[in-house]
């Protein structure tokens, strides 16, 4: 029966090599190096036209604001969604599915909006809409979301007057909303940014060579931390065998961006595999990840999720920690968890935008659907066998959505501890 | 010869889903990894099977797949990533599906909970029977099929289920109702396959068995977000094939200019007549189409595009955002349909079944459109909405994230045409498919599908 | 009404419509019954024409087909072969070799008997000489073999508007589900025929793609349920209750031949023995191995040879090896030729393919056949192995002979004379001009190197035909060893 395989080899050898060399060239050429995404024209042009159409009317409503002005006389956050050019950006609720898009003095794509007129018009544009709310790019409070220069807020009262701008009130809420709500092709770039960084990051633990390689030659965000939790931090500390690495990425096409990360444990002398201790504080992380993701839902705000999610870290026998450090207080035998889920993709910063988190101005913001953000965890295991107070770390930084069933991955999470020989 | 070692060359080809030339998991999208698509699985395994086997009111899902089909056609082999299989899914409660490799290989060990051994018997041509005999001194069998779902008796009476879906059809025309027939999905097990699975679940779990055609069909039809994430990366990052070397609009000289220096093109000129030769030379007053959009080149004199452009343009932008407010989650594909047609109608245009101008209508000179928006990326054409097709194309429930294609066309009559034309009939019509996902919102675009401009040419 | 169209298909459909254009490049594979990579049939056999390949259908269908349906008692054969194996991925995968993808993927058993990789196919003996042949529904590659040829079904594809058409045109008579235009017509086809015994292709008793010549090529095991089901419904009650399993008439089908097939059997592999003999670059000992030589095994062994081991193992001078079916000896310094101890070996061989030509008789089945071929040769002084291993614990002075004769040609092994494989391999009768694979391995103990040293050699498949006066070689097996200075 092996009859032809023999009778054909020889020719087949020389086939064979050909194909090899190709398979190798063809695959390096698509697969070797995922490219950041360029933003083209055509896919900014969706992205925005999308989240006029599904997500604009929808926060507009939830924040009861039915005019919404977004003076920009240079660069700013919503460079992304609605053009690079100065102007003052006018969106109107005037009733029906669609909110009405204007731009006053300033250079558009005309596709995407509906009136583009001079900017000595604004009195009138406002005037003939009464709007009820208007949502203005100000805050009471130190926020990035206050980019209207003070001059600019007070002309644009004294042209609107009296009556209109009693109905002014800030935009951050509308704005972090906005910012926060994803269409299809967010949804899909997010993926494919994830794809990207963790490719980065599994080139970086590629490097790594114990006893050499120090944390500033690893690209990201680097650190490792000893028993007692004290973090070299991208320093010239040179990773050692025991060390437990992490790290973390970034990929982003213009202003819209992720980061995730990786860890990876290298092996001490006589070492084939990872040690017990990992192992544990391993499963200890995929037992909280299947926690978070059963129990988080669209709907709520950051802190009233987060108030659930500890009251069932708790119940499953886990002590929660408000901050990133180990708590020597606590029972000794349990390991603690922190959570920071703060949003990615498109944020002005991580506070001011939907939270699950123990601090921050986003935390009482709601948590759309799609909402794209980070499981960002970090558990710290007791090793009673080592003394008091001595414990592992490691963060678990990965990206994801929430839909209407609950928590999906976009992208494949990490998978496990890598192994650095 | 050189098919025989051609077999072994090559990998399994359970990497790429593209390889089913479903159209959209394309070979060339450049996040089609393993890696990507293992993730998807067990997503898949994790948020859609509880639901369906939950739905379908089943407790036990056994699937097959046999190699004898060697380029592997069965509508799952993805799903579950293995060409040879006997899969078990076992709903346990409270959400908890076990997932069993009953025998079999799978390209993903780890998305499953029970890994069984490859089925002993696959082949036959060498010892297993020698060996068995050995093994099995004293004993005989009457014959060699009845070793086929050894074990599978016991196993699943440990679990007593109380209703068994199997994958054989019984009323859905899977594979001919699947995307180009010779890509079909299979019809499901063998004769002989379900002769031999009843004789080994005994009566009492035969009496239990259920076509899965249904639970299969809305397992296919569901979609994860990550798989958004790469139905979305298809041609995402640059557009949509532009040759390199051809012309761009922006160059096109008429009268110089031909098709061939634009490359993928076609030209309706100012007659109304089709023109896609590469040597044709580009005149004032053609419409030309190509993969980089849309272009008119004026006559002299004119300063803007003809009515007939505007009014097509302006046509497509109304009948897109009929779509996108009123294809929703949760209705069937045959209920959007008649929804999308009355809206159509209520918006001034003509629905018609059929692929072409009819010239029957009490108002010809309205636009007509035709809607065959399927299902994109597995193969199956289902949720479908369309009057195309198999009744089952239509009777399936549009879910969250339902990838498919936005696939219609327009036939607008125009009457200069007419009359250049011996009134022989010339329309205007447009072809359209792009790519879409459902969400709670409606309908929304992952890519940027084509250029919503037409470029006007001087 | 001249309907314009200015949007041709966009990337997606011109993707589409590439791979399909591509296929029509490529010459249609079912020319050569090679392309199921049944071994004997091959490519390369500048015979295997279409006329030959459609000649071969048509005295099948004159000669055989009466025959094994009248030995079989059944008046009707019902043959559905299904498109669904057709996948394209193996197209894509294999589009550089310039093969068209149809027949590559069916996997039907019948499917070059028929000439047809998607077809309803029904054979009626209607009590003349010959067969009625109708091509019910589907097409085939020689429609001028059968009698009636129906076309394909509008409803193999039902993307379109082949429902809708159907449904306007016939309100009054539409069918449960689509299922139900599957087999339409067919039961007013088989009633106006009214036969009493209807044969159908699936499987009862016998694991035919499990027993198939590497598995992974498998002849499938029948029809799907769904067709076995709507089958059923098509026919009615009453000829569904005729139905049997025609998988015996499939397998009499498949290993009879005509004289046709022993002309391609012949006329296939590498022709003569000079054409097979191989020139090898120079060997050098101790650095050149087996793999570099594209050699199979070893042929000079210890009892416990590790084949797969010895593949990267370097050749020595007085090394033994075999490629393809030729072997292979290394001459020693100051050997002008082979010692005795090789020698002999090729002298056993002999001998066993002598007892084997004469002791393989048609209507034997194929155990009876091995235990003729077994008596005989420990008659002869030899020992039977079962397996293909040398037996350290025999007889250290007794040749050592594992037989595993089968049908090649058609991707089944049966008949087949061995211990190997499921029984109905083995209970299968012998027809004439069987084409067989003589393929044995001998174990020939050389005392005089040490206790288990032996050398080995294996024929592979030597093409026999099985006729009343034996079996005879339609390819001239291997002569000689071959002798490497």
């Amino acid at each position: 029966m092996n009859e032809n395989l023999n009778n054909e080899g020889k020719i087949m050898n020389k086939v064979q090599i050909l194909l090899i060399f190709f398979s190798i060239l063809l695959p390096q050429n698509l697969h070797s190096q995922f490219e950041e995404p360029k933003a083209s024209p055509e896919l900014m042009k969706l992205i925005r036209e999308q989240k006029f159409e599904v997500i604009l009317p929808h926060v507009m409503r939830d924040n009861k604001v039915d005019m919404w002005i977004h003076v920009k006389r240079k660069s700013d956050f919503f460079d992304f969604e609605f053009g690079e050019k100065p102007g003052i950006y006018i969106f109107t609720d005037r009733g029906g599915g669609r909110i009405e898009r204007a731009v006053l003095g300033g250079q558009v794509d005309r596709e995407l909006y509906d009136i583009l007129a001079p900017e000595s018009y604004l009195g009138k544009f406002v005037a003939e809409r009464n709007p009820k709310r208007i949502a203005l790019n100000y805050t009471d409070r130190a926020s990035s979301f206050n980019s209207i220069s003070l001059t600019d807020r007070k002309q644009l009262s004294k042209i609107i007057g009296k009556k209109y701008s009693k109905r002014i009130v800030p935009a951050d809420r509308l704005a972090a909303d906005y910012l926060a709500g994803r269409g299809m092709a967010e949804v899909a770039l997010f993926g494919r940014l994830l794809m990207i960084s963790t490719e980065k990051i599994e080139g970086e633990f590629n490097k790594i060579v114990p006893g050499k390689t120090r944390l500033s030659d690893i690209s990201g965000n680097v650190f490792v931390r000893d028993y007692d939790g004290n973090e070299e931090n991208n320093t010239d500390y040179v990773v050692q065998p025991g060390d437990l690495i992490g790290i973390l990425n970034s990929a982003n096409m213009m202003d819209f961006s992720e980061h995730n990360g990786g860890i990876g444990y290298v092996l001490r002398k006589g070492e084939t595999n990872l040690p017990p201790e990992v192992q544990r504080i391993w499963e200890h992380a995929l037992i909280t990840r299947n926690i978070f993701r059963k129990n988080i839902k669209a709907g709520l705000t950051g802190s009233e999720q987060l108030e659930i999610l500890i009251k069932k870290l708790e119940e499953s026998g886990y002590v929660y920690i408000d901050k990133d450090q180990y708590d020597k207080t606590a029972d000794p035998e349990k390991t603690q968890v922190h959570i920071d889920f703060h949003a990615m993709g498109r944020i002005i910063s991580q506070e001011e935008a939907p939270r699950i988190s123990p601090s921050g101005w986003g935390r009482d913001l709601k948590i759309p659907l799609y909402h794209t953000f980070t499981f960002e965890y970090m558990i710290h295991m007791p090793v009673p066998e080592l003394g008091k107070g001595k414990h592992l770390y490691i963060c678990i930084h990965d990206g994801v959505i929430v839909t209407e069933r609950g928590v999906e991955f976009p992208a494949a999470p990490i998978q496990g501890i890598r192994i650095i020989r | 010869m050189q098919k025989v070692v051609a077999q072994r060359n090559y990998s399994d080809v359970m990497l790429n889903i593209g390889d089913a030339n479903y159209g959209i998991f394309d070979g060339n999208a450049p996040y089609n990894e393993e890696k990507a698509l293992n993730h998807i699985r067990r997503e898949r395994f994790y948020l859609i099977l509880p639901r369906v086997m939950q739905e379908a009111k089943v407790d036990m899902w056994i699937h097959v797949i046999r190699p004898w089909a060697w380029g592997g056609t069965d509508p799952l082999r993805y799903e579950f990533g293995s060409k040879s299989g006997v899969f078990i899914f076992t709903d346990q409660g409270g959400g908890n599906i076990e997932k069993a490799v009953f025998e079999g290989d799978v390209q993903d060990p780890d998305a499953y909970d029970i890994i069984g051994e490859r089925y002993k018997y696959r082949s036959q041509q060498d010892y297993e029977f020698m060996d068995w005999s050995m093994d099995n001194p004293g004993k005989s069998y009457k014959s060699e099929l009845d070793f086929r779902f050894e074990g599978i008796g016991d196993f699943v009476a440990e679990r007593n289920p109380k209703r068994i879906a199997v994958n054989y059809m019984e009323s859905l025309s899977f594979p001919e109702g699947s995307e180009t027939f010779t890509m079909a999905l299979t019809d499901g097990i063998s004769y002989t396959d379900y002769v031999q699975l009843s004789k080994a679940l005994g009566d009492k779990y035969t009496k239990r068995m259920v076509s899965a055609e249904h639970l299969i069909l809305d397992y296919l039809s569901r979609r994860v977000a990550a798989e958004v994430v790469l139905y979305g990366s298809l041609r995402a990052q640059d557009g949509w094939g532009h040759g390199g070397k051809t012309r761009t609009f922006d160059n096109i000289v008429p009268g110089v200019t031909t098709l061939g220096e634009i490359g993928q093109a076609s030209v309706i000129n100012k007659d109304g007549n089709e023109r896609g030769s590469d040597d044709y030379v580009i005149q004032r007053g053609d419409l030309i189409e190509s993969s980089q959009g849309y272009a008119y080149v004026l006559l002299k004199g004119e300063t803007d595009l003809p009515w007939y452009v505007r009014k097509f343009w302006d046509d497509d932008k109304k009948i897109r955002e009929i779509l996108r407010k009123n294809i929703q989650v949760g209705f069937s594909a045959g209920k959007t349909l008649k929804l999308l047609a009355r809206k159509l109608e209520e918006a001034g245009f003509v629905y018609t079944d059929y692929q072409e101008y009819n010239k029957y209508v009490d108002h010809p000179r309205k636009t007509q459109v035709h809607l065959d928006l399927h299902a994109e990326g597995k193969g199956i054409l289902a949720p479908r909405i369309s009057p195309m097709g198999p009744k089952w194309h239509w009777n399936v429930k549009i879910r969250l994230f339902h990838t498919f294609a936005v696939e219609y066309m327009t036939y607008m009559s125009i009457p200069e045409w007419d009359r250049a034309n011996n009134f022989r009939g010339q329309q205007l019509s447009g072809f359209f498919h792009d790519g879409g996902v459902v969400t709670d919102r409606g309908m929304e675009v992952p890519y940027p599908d084509r250029s919503n401009k037409i470029h006007i040419i001087q | 009404m001249k309907k314009v169209t200015i949007f041709p298909a966009i990337i997606y459909m011109l993707f589409l419509l590439w791979e399909l254009d591509a296929q029509s490049e490529y010459p249609e594979a079912m020319v050569g019954i090679s392309h199921a990579y049944y071994t004997s049939f091959d490519s390369d056999n500048p015979f295997a024409t279409k006329e030959m390949l459609d000649h071969i259908r048509r005295e099948k269908f004159d000669l055989v087909l009466p025959l094994v349906m009248r030995e079989h008692k059944i008046d009707m054969w019902i043959h559905v072969i299904r498109p669904w194996t057709w996948s394209g991925t193996e197209f894509r995968k294999l589009e550089h070799m310039n093969l068209n993808y149809r027949s590559i993927d069916s996997s039907d058993p019948l499917r070059y008997e028929f000439g047809s990789d998607a077809a309803v196919i029904v054979f009626t003996d209607q009590g003349d000489d010959r067969i009625e042949r109708v091509v019910f529904e589907g097409e085939v590659d020689d429609p001028s073999a059968f009698d009636i040829v129906r076309g394909q079904s509008p409803f193999i594809n039902q993307e379109n508007y082949e429902i809708m058409d159907y449904v306007k045109e016939n309100s009054y008579k539409v069918p449960a589900s689509e299922m139900g235009y599957r087999f339409m017509g067919l039961g007013k086809f088989v009633l106006e025929r009214d036969p009493k015994r209807i044969g159908v292709n699936y499987a009862e008793t016998l694991s035919l793609a499990e027993g198939s010549e590497t598995y992974t090529l498998a002849l499938t095991d029948g029809i799907s349920y769904a067709d076995h089901l709507h089958l059923s419904k098509a026919l009615g009650d009453k000829y569904a209750s005729r139905m049997v399993s025609a998988e015996h008439l499939i397998l009499d089908y498949l290993t009879r031949s005509v004289l046709g097939e022993i002309v391609l059997f012949g006329g296939s592999g590498r022709g003569s023995e000079e054409g097979r003999i191989q020139q090898f670059d120079p060997i050098v000992p101790g650095v050149t191995t087996l793999m570099d030589v594209d050699g199979g095994w070893y042929c000079t062994r210890e009892w416990d040879h590790d084949e797969e081991a010895f593949s990267s193992v370097p050749l020595q001078r007085g090394d033994m090896f075999q490629s393809g079916q030729t072997p292979y000896y290394i001459l020693k310094d100051g050997e002008a030729k082979p010692p005795q101890e090789i020698l002999r070996l090729w002298d056993e061989v002999v001998k066993v393919r002598k007892i084997i030509s004469r002791n393989v008789r048609i209507g034997d089945t194929g155990r009876e056949a091995l235990k003729r071929i077994i008596d005989k040769l420990e008659g002869e002084g030899m020992a039977y192995i079962d397996r293909d291993r040398y037996d350290v614990t025999l007889d250290p002075e007794k040749t050592q002979v594992h037989l595993d004769l089968h049908q090649v040609g058609k991707g089944v092994l049966a008949p087949r004379v061995s211990p190997m494989g499921p029984k109905w391999h083995s209970d299968k009768k012998i027809p004439l001009l069987l084409t067989l694979g003589v393929e044995y391995m001998v174990h020939m103990p050389v005392p005089e190197w040490g206790k288990g040293k032996h050398l080995y050699y294996c024929s592979l498949h030597e093409r026999g035909v099985v006729t009343e006066r034996g079996v005879e070689f339609a390819l001239p097996p291997v002569s000689a060893i071959q002798t490497i200075r």
